[in-house]
């Protein structure tokens, strides 16, 4: 399934298709504004409208070209999306922890994790760069350019 | 003549050591901002507003407007080495820079990108210097229509890049508007699209947008392949030949011109003069195949109208107190913290701090050049760390520079998502640069087309019945025309080769 250009030229049609005819949709909910020519939904409707129609278009022509499109699609192997899922896991995991915890301790538990997993690397050379990249946030996002980052506990910092 | 001796006036007091400092200073801190993904000029130039309220009007501006010029070097490094293009306008140089630095050629292209910034940017500040009054009234001759003609012709344009695939660019670019359409609508303030969440009534922003299509997608796709260099090859340059900036001042001259004359457009983003500039680029190189492999013209072009831009910009901030983006709304307020009042007035009442200004833009050119070709060696070595190590620092500052906007987690979110989005893209063969140019355009296409309306009471007829509009409208039907032609040759061609192997 989806492993031919074909297959997944249709199956994206579909999806863009459907997305379209769901906004096109929804914009008929959208309210009146205040004066002007157009109502405020006229754009987001058109689009929709527009978005729907190009979908249905690469759906049936990807189903009609049944000689050119039998090109394998560059999926990944098995392995490969495991990688991608542990990657993607990490990725999520970060942004979560960063919201509780704050950029300066997710960092110190990605990077290792990220140039463990992916690297093989030592213990040491994982450490020395979170450490690495622990001191730059701080010393230049917070201090230098005082953005205001989340620290969570290490708020003494701040 | 009297611009001439006006100019040496303003160089003697340009040159001074105190004027020198804060230009240097300026200097480093918008390379410093440019590098780091995410945080722009005008951000810089906020938070370095309390430090120049102690100084003089002169030191305090010429810092601040180079903080914005400098800013423009910078945006490069990131977008050429690791694929992180920190606003809209770099995304071209992403798509051809980071092609290069694969192939072990990331220092050239670091280095023609200072070049053409320098040239370029310099050509900018002659323009400035000679032209900005007759300039700016021109400029001055865009209203609505104009602007939704414009941003028409620049999502065309890149529609049309999309080569073979232009259904598919053309979706893309589709995908950008829907996008963008979910918020508050720009003129009446009602909620669109966003399906009671609270969190969708601010809209999407582009960068956050930006950074997961190109970042956090190229860290997917090389966490899937366990990739150790992201270098392809063993060989690697340094520093770019002679004959790569032979292949380029053509690229960089054109683009200097173009990107000075939509610099004048007050409102007009870097982002469409980028893409422009890129188009026009391909159109004009001798190699266009290279495109989107790794053409080093492209990254001159690009770099070039960027810089130029930023020069063309200071026309209608100087001649009106028209700022022509939200960086140089940030140095008006700069001027108006003295009691300043860029506009025709200053001209005649403090002609003197204009031109050492507009001087001084000149000498900070020399010395971003000076102080950005050394690094140029030291910054390719990046692409010398392997994968597993350069992975998690961009994803930190990708992720940090999205935070840093809007100080918003639910950006994060949205950069995660678009990366899965442009991991997707990437493997069903879907142009990514539609998607972006439409996302950074839609308000302002949506708004001038909105306001064009009121103003002809419904008729369409608005955007041929003005010249500048009608001008544009007809690039569109040529460029759209070009690009379906171009499509029909390449299918003749592959049909041929098809035949001639069986």
């Amino acid at each position: 399934m989806f492993s031919t250009r074909r297959s997944t030229d249709i199956a994206t049609g579909v999806f863009l298709a459907a997305l379209g005819l769901t906004a096109a949709v929804a914009s008929t909910g959208i309210g009146e504004g205040a004066g002007g020519q157009l109502h405020p939904r006229t754009f987001p409707m058109m689009i929709g409208a527009l978005l729907f129609i190009g979908g249905a278009v690469l759906a049936i022509r990807a189903a009609a070209d049944k000689r050119g499109g039998n090109k394998a699609a560059a999926w990944p192997d098995r392995n490969g999306w495991k990688l991608l899922s542990i990657a993607m896991t990490g990725l999520v995991a970060y942004v979560a922890v960063s919201q509780a915890l704050g950029f300066i301790i997710s960092s110190l538990i990605f990077v290792p994790w990220f140039i463990r997993y992916f690297g093989r690397y030592s213990p040491l050379v994982a450490g020395s760069c979170a450490l690495g990249i622990a001191a730059f946030i701080y010393l230049v996002f917070i201090r230098l350019l005082q953005l205001t980052l989340p620290i969570g506990p290490l708020s003494f910092l701040g | 003549m009297e611009a001439w001796s006006s100019l040496l006036d303003g160089f003697s007091a340009a040159i001074s050591p105190y004027n020198l400092l804060f230009a240097l200073i300026g200097c480093i801190a918008g390379t410093l901002v440019g590098v780091l993904p995410g945080l722009g000029p005008t951000a810089a130039i906020a938070m370095l507003l309390p430090l120049a309220a102690m100084l003089d009007p002169a030191p305090a501006i010429i810092m601040m407007a180079a903080i914005y010029y400098g800013a423009m070097y910078g945006g490069s490094t990131t977008s050429i080495l690791v694929n992180i293009p920190g606003e809209a306008s770099s995304v071209p140089t992403a798509m051809e820079g980071y092609q290069l630095t694969l192939q072990g050629r990331g220092g050239p292209a670091l280095g023609i990108s200072a070049i053409a910034s320098f040239v370029a940017g310099t050509l900018g500040v002659v323009g400035l210097t000679f032209f900005a009054p007759v300039l700016a009234r021109a400029a001055l001759a865009f209203g609505p229509p104009e602007y939704f003609a414009l941003t028409f012709l620049g999502i065309s344009l890149v529609v049309s890049l999309s080569g073979r695939s232009l259904g598919k660019g053309l979706l893309s670019a589709l995908l950008g508007l829907l996008t963008a359409m979910i918020g508050l609508d720009p003129l009446s303030g009602v909620a669109r699209l966003t399906f009671g969440s609270f969190q969708l009534m601010a809209g999407i922003d582009f960068v956050p947008i930006i950074m997961g299509l190109f970042a956090i997608s190229e860290i997917l796709v090389n966490a899937e392949k366990k990739t150790r260099m992201i270098l392809e090859g063993k060989k690697i340059e340094w520093l770019p030949t002679w004959q790569d900036i032979k292949d380029t001042w053509a690229a960089t001259i054109r683009s200097g011109f173009l990107g000075f004359f939509f610099g004048l457009i007050p409102g007009c983003s870097p982002a469409v003069t980028s893409f422009m500039a890129y188009d026009m680029e391909k159109r004009f190189s001798r190699h266009p195949e290279k495109f989107g492999k790794g053409a080093m013209d492209a990254v001159a072009a690009v770099e070039g109208s960027n810089n130029a831009t930023a020069s063309g910009g200071f026309v209608p901030l100087l001649a009106f107190g028209i700022p022509s983006g939200p960086a140089l709304a940030v140095l008006l307020g700069g001027f108006i913290m003295y009691g300043l009042q860029p506009g025709p007035r200053l001209m005649q009442e403090q002609p003197h701090l204009l031109w050492t200004i507009i001087a001084s833009m000149y000498i900070g050119n020399v010395i971003l050049l000076v102080l950005n070709l050394p690094l140029v060696g030291l910054w390719a070595r990046m692409a010398l760390i392997p994968f597993p190590i350069l992975g998690p620092f961009i994803t930190v500052f990708t992720l940090i520079g999205a935070f840093s906007l809007r100080y918003s987690f639910f950006d994060l979110w949205i950069a995660l998502l678009f990366g899965v989005v442009g991991y997707l893209m990437r493997k069903l063969e879907f142009p990514v640069a539609p998607m972006v140019l439409a996302t950074v355009l839609a308000s302002m296409m949506e708004t001038s087309f909105m306001q064009s309306i009121t103003m002809s009471r419904g008729s369409l007829l608005i955007f041929f019945t003005r010249p500048i509009s009608a001008a544009f409208m007809l690039l569109t039907v040529l460029s759209v025309v070009s690009g379906m032609l171009l499509i029909r040759k390449a299918k003749a061609k592959n049909i041929e080769l098809e035949e001639s192997d069986s």
